[in-house]
């Protein structure tokens, strides 16, 4: 039998694709199902329907963790991102010693295990811990709540994800040609106006997938918040957890995966949009 | 083109069947090696799973030479699971191999909790044990054993009890009135742990419950019991804001253990082995002390049982008979800092006056699904208060 | 040193020098308005940096910039009355040709109809009213370079400043850019420091010619002047095509091989010298009286013919008409005069500019 070169190619084509597909298949899609399927079983057994989405949405203590968890979410993107851009903005722009050590250290945290520096902040930031003692030798001895509570579980996020968005926003601006920022400040455009005409819009992608990726870290988040979150309300991560093992509900827990999931895709399908465009 | 790709592609598989190869080859030969030395005595070898925290791995390490060395012809394979790996998969996994009909399973001994032997049991897969089997059952209160319908041996225990700092609480409460009345008089000064991470967390929340109960309801899993636990749970909403930092409950045992260690409060309600073995190990500070109130915190013993399925029952009995002798519980106790099995009269006097302060009677809860229940109210109404 | 009030641009005793050396040193430059000066020099010269300090891109470690008598030097570059068109990546990517244009007028406020009439009259300027809703990235090079150059004169700076525009264009480009260069200039009368490596470009479109060597002035002069009389053998090997010789001095005349004639530099030393002599200054003869050399090769360039000759250990190059040319052969013996000759004390070779060769 003869087979022509183009058929050959087409077959060869696919055993090389099939691979990674099987990979995608039953790593991503065929859990996401299963859970999508477990997720409408009731949790007495008894038949499908979305009763598990109902309570989350309607039992209070639920409907405060998933408000929670978003407040957390949104409000820990927004400050590493404004953290993180004018990290990079100054390390792209900014010269002299400070520049050049920032420049080598900053990165330094994502090398840190997540448990290990739950435990450095909670030693650093705790009630007794190093800042409140140091605090105290200069007078002041009220020291702010912090670890056990929102503020804590903000400050570890910017912890975890600062480092990493600045590496990336430091890449995009450094794509940024010299002479598109000069000839700006040439035609008069004054800090704020060079940021947001020029440095925003030219490493506009690269913002989103900063967005993306520090999004989707922090909602899924789950060793900071058990550690240093409050008892509550808590981040789905934590809660589910609990759900799963202590209450063994892992229909419940299901539902939440799934609630989660659709929260990332939502993430996901604006950037998906943004890479789309061109230019 | 085409060819060069097909050329590599062979190239590949030929090196992935290579190693392959090896792959196999190296593990026979270890095989057969490790089957070569054993070849003078016939042995069999049994799996014993347990798991927990790590002091009860080496516990295990250090009973099991000893049991090899009396019985040279068992050999002891120690399947240790962390907590929080995977223990709950190989209850799991027995659960299955029942349903599917298997004949057989690798698990000859599994360490578990009273949770453990009431699931296994629905299902029938712990096998009963008697005094022909062990003999050493006979060293056991006879009454734990009833409780357990024979199906397991209990072979350890501890019990929660109050840590507190001796310097700053020198006269500790003794009744559970008094503690909540401390609490109260020293705000901010006393922690437990979120009650669904931990066992000390767990019992001071069940305990302040169900005293209020009448005692036998501690072993009811009657649903209609959880009516009645309003009391309880309006004196805990009314102790948070007397809590550690006006409601922070720390998560596992080890949070409170660390805030007493740190000196951010004077008292936790913690497990009575955890708190020696770390002021033996200076984890905690000399100054701690421990003692039980009364009516007492809850604990419970760590159970052994014998898979039905388990085809080397008789060499899993005899593991179980020598960790009920005197010599491997004094070793049990003085390991684990817990209760031994067995009964106390049958230990050393030294070792009697070395536990007095915590070997006082302790209570056990046994409400089955009631504990999640708890859990779950106790979040609603405590933490998110 | 010329500092009248009335002009336009002015450098005052300007250092700046780098960690490595580059830089200029101690320069001073007056420029008027409506002239159009060029920075010329090989790479390192300090050129560009004389410009970047111009339009504030640079802090310069000593001396002064005045523009219309005021010192600029504490102004950032978005304060300066300057404008820069840069060697590339001039546009910005993310707004259109019209977006571009209209940035600069938008910052100043200036009212929509008018920020309108003003971006249309620029784009009509050079000639690319139809590509103001393109992106920047549809245009060809030299329509990019015309868009920049469109959008710096809408700012109407008191000095215009080019940072090579050119010099990534292809040849053909670059020349017909030149002269629509000029012609704005000429109809806007607009201020114009231009920086160029390219001595063509440099002769072609300015007033006046900026020889910079070494972080130093050379020579300051209208390109007529650069070419005819070359203050040193720097600039008359950098300007245009040149042939040296050694040659020897007594104060009255210079010998050169067989010839000796009057000496043109009075402040020449005695003893040795260098001659520099351009290509179309030497005169070709069959009759012996001159330097006795062999053609090695006859290349006819269209209009005129370059000819090589040996000359010892040297070869020579000779522009002739093509006329001329035709009776010429290799091989041929020849005698070489002089119409016009440079003289210049004698330096150690390495001092003189490396052979520019033009680029078209």
């Amino acid at each position: 039998m003869m087979m022509n070169a183009s058929v050959k190619k087409g077959i060869l084509g696919l055993a090389l694709v099939i691979p990674s597909f099987l990979i995608l298949f039953f790593v991503v899609i065929v859990p996401i199902v299963y859970a999508i399927r477990e997720s409408l079983i009731d949790e007495n057994g008894s038949g499908f329907g979305l009763a598990n989405y109902i309570r989350l949405f309607t039992e209070p203590t639920m409907r405060k963790n998933i408000i929670y968890t978003l407040n957390v979410t949104i409000v820990s993107t927004l400050l590493s991102l404004v953290i993180s851009y004018s990290l990079a903005v100054y390390l792209r722009f900014g010269h002299g010693w400070v520049v050049k050590w920032i420049n080598r250290l900053y990165f330094i945290p994502m090398f840190v295990p997540g448990v290990i520096a739950t435990y450095g902040l909670i030693t650093m930031y705790g009630n007794h811990g190093w800042l409140s003692r140091l605090l105290l030798l200069i007078g002041i001895d009220t020291f702010p709540k912090i670890i056990y509570d929102y503020n804590g579980l903000v400050l570890a996020n910017l912890w975890f994800n600062i480092p990493f968005a600045t590496m990336l926003l430091s890449s995009a601006l450094a794509a940024v040609p010299n002479s598109v920022i000069e000839s700006a400040r040439d035609a008069g455009a004054n800090i704020g106006q060079l940021f947001f005409r020029f440095v925003l819009p030219l490493s506009y992608k690269t913002m989103w997938v900063a967005i993306t990726f520090i999004f989707m870290g922090v909602i899924g988040s789950f060793t900071a918040p058990f550690l240093i979150g409050a008892n509550s309300p808590q981040v789905l991560g934590v809660a589910m957890q609990q759900v799963f093992s202590n209450y063994q509900e892992t229909h419940t827990a299901s539902a939440m995966a799934v609630l989660m999931f659709l929260l990332c895709s939502v993430m996901g399908y604006f950037y998906i949009r943004t890479m789309g465009k061109e230019g | 083109m085409f060819n060069k790709a097909k050329m590599s592609m062979l190239l590949i598989l030929g090196l992935c069947l290579a190693m392959g190869l090896a792959g196999c080859g190296g593990k026979s030969a270890t095989e057969a090696a490790s089957a070569s030395s054993n070849s003078s005595t016939p042995s069999t070898e049994i799996s014993l799973y347990t798991g927990g925290s790590l002091n009860v791995k080496e516990l295990w390490e250090t009973l099991i030479p000893a049991f090899e060395q009396a019985n040279p012809t068992i050999k002891v394979k120690l399947v240790y699971l962390p907590s929080g790996t995977g223990g709950q998969s190989a209850l799991d996994r027995l659960l299955a191999a029942k349903q599917s009909g298997q004949a057989n399973v690798d698990v000859d001994l599994y360490e578990g909790s009273l949770d453990d032997i009431s699931k296994g049991n629905k299902n029938g897969i712990w096998a009963k044990l008697d005094t022909t089997g062990v003999p050493n059952l006979n060293n056991i209160d006879a009454s734990v054993l009833k409780q357990v319908d024979d199906m397991a041996v209990p072979y350890r225990a501890s019990s929660v009890v109050l840590a507190y700092n001796s310097q700053n609480v020198p006269n500790p409460p003794k009744t559970a009135d008094e503690l909540y009345d401390w609490i109260r008089q020293h705000p901010g000064k006393f922690a437990y742990n979120d009650p669904s991470t931990g066992g000390a967390g767990s019992s001071f929340v069940t305990t302040a419950i169900y005293n209020f109960l009448p005692a036998e309801d501690m072993n009811s899993s009657d649903p209609a019991i959880a009516q009645k636990w309003d009391q309880g749970f309006n004196l805990l909403k009314e102790l948070g804001p007397s809590m550690y930092q006006q409601g922070v409950y720390p998560k596992k045992n080890q949070g409170t253990l660390d805030l007493l260690a740190n000196g951010e409060v004077d008292m936790v309600p913690a497990w009575s082995d955890m708190a020696l073995e770390q002021t033996s190990k200076q984890l905690l500070p000399d100054t701690t002390k421990l003692t039980q109130i009364s009516p007492a915190f809850t604990g419970g013993p760590s159970y052994l049982m014998v898979p039905e399925m388990s085809t080397k029952k008789e060499a899993a009995q005899k593991l179980l008979d020598y960790v009920l002798t005197p010599e491997a519980q004094t070793i049990v106790v003085n390991k684990m800092y817990g209760y031994p099995g067995i009964k106390w009269d049958l230990m050393s006097k030294e070792l009697q006056d070395k536990f007095a302060s915590v070997s006082a009677s302790y209570r056990q809860f046994n409400g089955g699904d009631l504990q999640q229940e708890i859990y779950k109210r106790w979040q609603t109404d405590v933490a998110g208060q | 040193m010329n500092t009248t009030v009335e002009s336009q641009l002015s450098i005052r005793n300007l250092s700046k020098v780098f960690k490595t050396g580059d830089g200029v040193r101690n320069i001073s430059l007056d420029i008027a308005k409506g002239e159009m000066v060029t920075l010329l020099g090989p790479s390192g010269c300090g050129k560009t940096t004389v410009l970047r300090s111009i339009g504030g891109f640079l802090e310069p470690d000593h001396g002064d910039i005045l523009i219309r008598g005021n010192s600029v030097l504490n102004l950032p570059p978005e304060k300066r009355p300057t404008a820069m068109v840069f060697q590339s990546y001039n546009l910005w990517p993310h707004m259109t040709v019209y977006e571009n244009l209209a940035f600069g007028l938008k910052i100043r406020k200036y009212k929509k109809p008018d920020i309108e009439r003003e971006v249309t009259a620029a784009l009509e300027l050079v000639q690319l009213s139809s590509a103001a809703s393109k992106n920047p990235t549809q245009l060809s090079g030299g329509q990019q370079q015309r868009v920049a150059l469109a959008r710096a004169l809408l700012l109407k700076p008191d000095v215009l400043l080019l940072d090579e525009p050119f010099s990534a264009l292809d040849a053909k480009l670059r020349m017909e850019m030149r002269e629509e260069l000029r012609d704005i200039q000429t109809l806007t009368e607009m201020t114009m420091v231009f920086v160029t490596h390219d001595q063509e470009e440099a002769l072609s479109i300015s007033d006046r010619i900026v020889v910079m060597h070494g972080g130093q002035i050379e020579q300051l002069s209208t390109p007529q002047e650069i070419y005819d009389a070359p203050q040193s053998s720097f600039v008359a090997s950098f300007i245009g095509r040149i042939n040296v010789l050694k040659g020897v001095s007594d104060g009255q005349h210079i010998t050169v091989g067989e010839l000796r004639v009057p000496n043109p530099n009075v402040a020449l030393p005695i003893g040795d010298c260098i001659v520099a002599v351009r290509p179309e200054d030497i005169y070709l003869s069959t009759q012996a009286g001159g330097l006795e050399g062999q053609i090695r090769q006859v290349m006819v360039l269209g209009h005129y013919a370059e000819i090589s000759v040996n000359y010892k250990e040297e070869t020579l190059k000779v522009f002739v008409p093509r006329e001329q040319a035709a009776t010429l052969h290799p091989g041929q013996s020849i005698s070489l005069m002089f119409h016009k000759m440079n003289v210049f004390p004698a330096i150690s070779v390495s001092e003189v500019a490396p052979r520019q060769e033009a680029h078209a």
